[in-house]
């Protein structure tokens, strides 16, 4: 495939395009407009629904690839005896306006949950296997992202390489050139997409490109939040400078209510459960979890491995920047979304961690 | 399209037997033959059981057997599946998903090596699916002998096996239980009170060992302090688990997964976790 083939659409073209998408019964999901200004990503069941200026919602792309209830399967008890049947096909999904942070948090997923899964699961093939749920609703997605022309206030995508645009991992980047979007193809998906809607994308207009690179240019000047030291921080975990009374410190900040975990577009575990339907069947569902609650690791007995605060806090923070996992997966469990800072009412997200981390190697060199 | 990782195998019980009041030895055989043909289970690897309604939990499995599509487990009756395991009867359905983990086979080749095995309590069961991988290539082993302690003698599980084990004289069996009872002639005290009872040729030695987190964290003290070398103490270890495919994050130790990576570990990758083990 030739590399790059850029069209340009114009925005009041976008309300026409969405609406087809509609009618035809495709699922289309992008931001929505929620209360008092707060957006979230969201299906759309009308055009109309679009929000209309916003830098992210509160929830990204996690509430389409990885649903916070997601059923598994179905049993029914039957005269013959048990029976499982498989949730069925599904419709495409165009995801409309996704950021850049979010799209990064997809192509991690797709690293652990799907296409080439490296540490999978192997006892029917012999092979390691995707995860059938999240592989359906990837394979029937098409992710239109839009790059970002201004930081939001809490964002650091800079920092994590996962933004404010992307050079690639996309099926359509967008860029806001005002009157119109600068399209970006990055994937046969893409390109087939653009052919579907021949008439509403035109080929790129001169200059254009440049424009888009000058966006990308001004836009990684406008951050607000200095968080360039994921390097460091990781080092001083990896070294254990990081010693039981810096947890606990962070612990002390922390009122345990999981909201990182929940915002987190790369946080992905998740708990089973059995869900009756009726008298003789059910469903076996997923449901997002939390590594902060101390219910996750606690076993029958009552004996609990992670049985505070502080180990439940390093636990996160070990799972997100260090080389152990860095070392099992692509990039590192941060894409500089910021969604933790704006949730976490005790202000211990993130970017406060990680400057706490660099700061404590240099304080206390004792081991 | 790929198979379902979540979907388990229908299968049904085909027997039970009653260990002790509250844990009990199912026989299982997968329903289909196609998918029962699939299953071939190495020493020392789970499955993820389903009691449809109640959900799904992981069992060692404690036998080796040669036909595929047959398993054994022994489960007490003390949560939410295990309660609803312990009402089923013999021909009733439940799922099954796997072979799941690796196998002590993965760990150190301890073919023409004493072998020395050591449970606790419920922690015996998974280690007979190897006792009996050594029972049946004898001749590939050296010395062998197992020690199993119990808190008390009514929790000690298998005592049909026992009672046959304790009579073979290619084998070694020592019992203790931490607190004695009417009829209990044998030791009384931790498992480790075993060890100045045995005569090890430790550099020529591999131990396998499971039972409860505190047993296996002095076992392990007490092995290195004689001098066994850390590739030759192979452990099971265990968390809190839901999937049993390296999806849900549950049963992480540091980034080591239980179920895909473990549940069967050495020494030399138990001490480089970042959380500890036990």
């Amino acid at each position: 495939m030739p590399q790059n083939k850029n069209y340009s659409l114009a925005k009041s073209k976008v309300p026409e395009l969405l609406s087809r998408l509609i009618k035809k019964g495709d699922e289309v999901w992008g931001p929505l407009a929620g209360e008092n200004g707060d957006n979230f990503l969201g299906r759309l069941s009308s055009e109309k629904d679009l929000a209309g200026e916003y830098v992210n919602g509160y929830l990204g792309a996690k509430r389409y690839v990885f649903p916070q209830n997601e059923e598994m399967f179905r049993y029914r008890n039957a005269k013959g005896g048990i029976e499982l049947n498989q949730p069925g096909e599904m419709p495409r999904a165009v995801i409309w306006g996704l950021r850049s942070c979010d799209m990064s948090a997809v192509n991690y997923f797709d690293s652990f949950f799907g296409r080439g899964a490296k540490s999978g699961p192997d006892w029917k093939s012999g092979e390691p296997l995707p995860d059938p749920l999240y592989e359906a609703r990837r394979n029937r997605a098409v992710f239109i992202t839009i790059g970002c022309n201004v930081a939001g206030p809490k964002c650091f995508c800079v920092c994590t390489d996962s933004g404010p645009f992307l050079s690639q991992g996309y099926d359509i980047q967008l860029a806001d050139l005002g009157d119109r979007y600068f399209a970006e193809v990055g994937s046969p998906r893409g390109e087939e997409f653009v052919n579907e809607f021949k008439d509403l994308f035109s080929p790129a207009g001169n200059g254009d490109q440049l424009a888009r690179r000058a966006l990308e240019n001004q836009a990684e000047k406008t951050f607000q939040q200095p968080v360039s030291f994921f390097a460091k921080a990781m080092r001083r975990m990896d070294q254990g400078h990081l010693k039981p009374e810096f947890w606990q410190k962070v612990a002390d900040y922390c009122i345990g209510c999981g909201g990182c975990i929940y915002v987190c577009p790369m946080c992905s575990c998740f708990d089973v459960d059995d869900k009756a339907l009726g008298e003789s069947e059910g469903m076996r569902y997923r449901s997002w979890d939390t590594c902060d609650f101390a219910g996750f690791t606690r076993e029958v007995s009552g004996h609990n491995p992670r049985a505070t605060r502080a180990d439940r806090r390093k636990r996160w923070f070990y799972h997100k920047v260090s080389m152990d996992y860095l070392e099992k997966n692509p990039v590192i469990g941060c894409v500089g979304c910021g969604r933790c800072v704006i949730a976490c009412p005790g202000e211990v997200d993130m970017p406060t961690v990680i400057r706490w981390m660099r700061k404590t190697g240099d304080q206390s060199p004792k081991s | 399209m790929n198979p379902n990782i979540y979907l388990p195998y229908v299968s049904e019980i085909t027997d039970i037997k009653q260990e002790t009041p509250d844990t009990r030895t199912y026989d299982v055989r997968i329903k289909k033959k196609d998918e029962a043909k699939l299953f071939v289970s190495r020493p020392g690897q789970f499955v993820e059981c389903s009691v449809f309604g109640a959900g799904e939990a992981p069992f060692g499995l404690t036998t080796s057997p040669q036909e595929p599509g047959v398993m054994t487990f022994t489960v007490r009756a003390c949560g939410r599946v295990t309660d609803a395991l312990a009402l089923l009867k013999a021909g009733d359905q439940i799922g099954i998903k796997g072979p799941l983990g690796n196998s002590f086979l993965d760990k150190i080749d301890s073919r023409g090596k004493d072998i020395l095995v050591i449970g606790g309590g419920i922690g015996l069961p998974p280690l007979r699916s190897m006792i009996d991988h050594i029972f049946q290539h004898r001749k590939d082993y050296g010395e062998f002998t197992i020690l199993y302690g119990a808190r008390t003698p009514d929790l000690l599980v298998y005592k049909y096996e026992l009672e046959k084990w304790s009579q073979r004289d290619d084998l070694k069996l020592l019992q203790t239980v931490d607190v004695g009872g009417p009829g209990w002639n044998g030791n009384v005290g931790v498992v480790t009170t075993l060890f100045p009872k045995l005569k090890l040729d430790i550099p020529n030695t591999v131990v396998y060992t499971c039972g409860p987190p505190i047993m296996i964290k002095f076992v392990i003290i007490e092995l290195l302090k004689l001098g066994f070398p850390e590739k030759q103490i192979v452990s099971t270890l265990e968390r809190y688990m839901k999937c049993g495919v390296g999806k849900c994050g549950h049963c992480c130790i540091g980034h080591k997964y239980v179920c895909t990576e473990g549940p069967v570990f050495d020494y030399t990758e138990i001490k480089g976790l970042a959380e500890e083990a036990f």
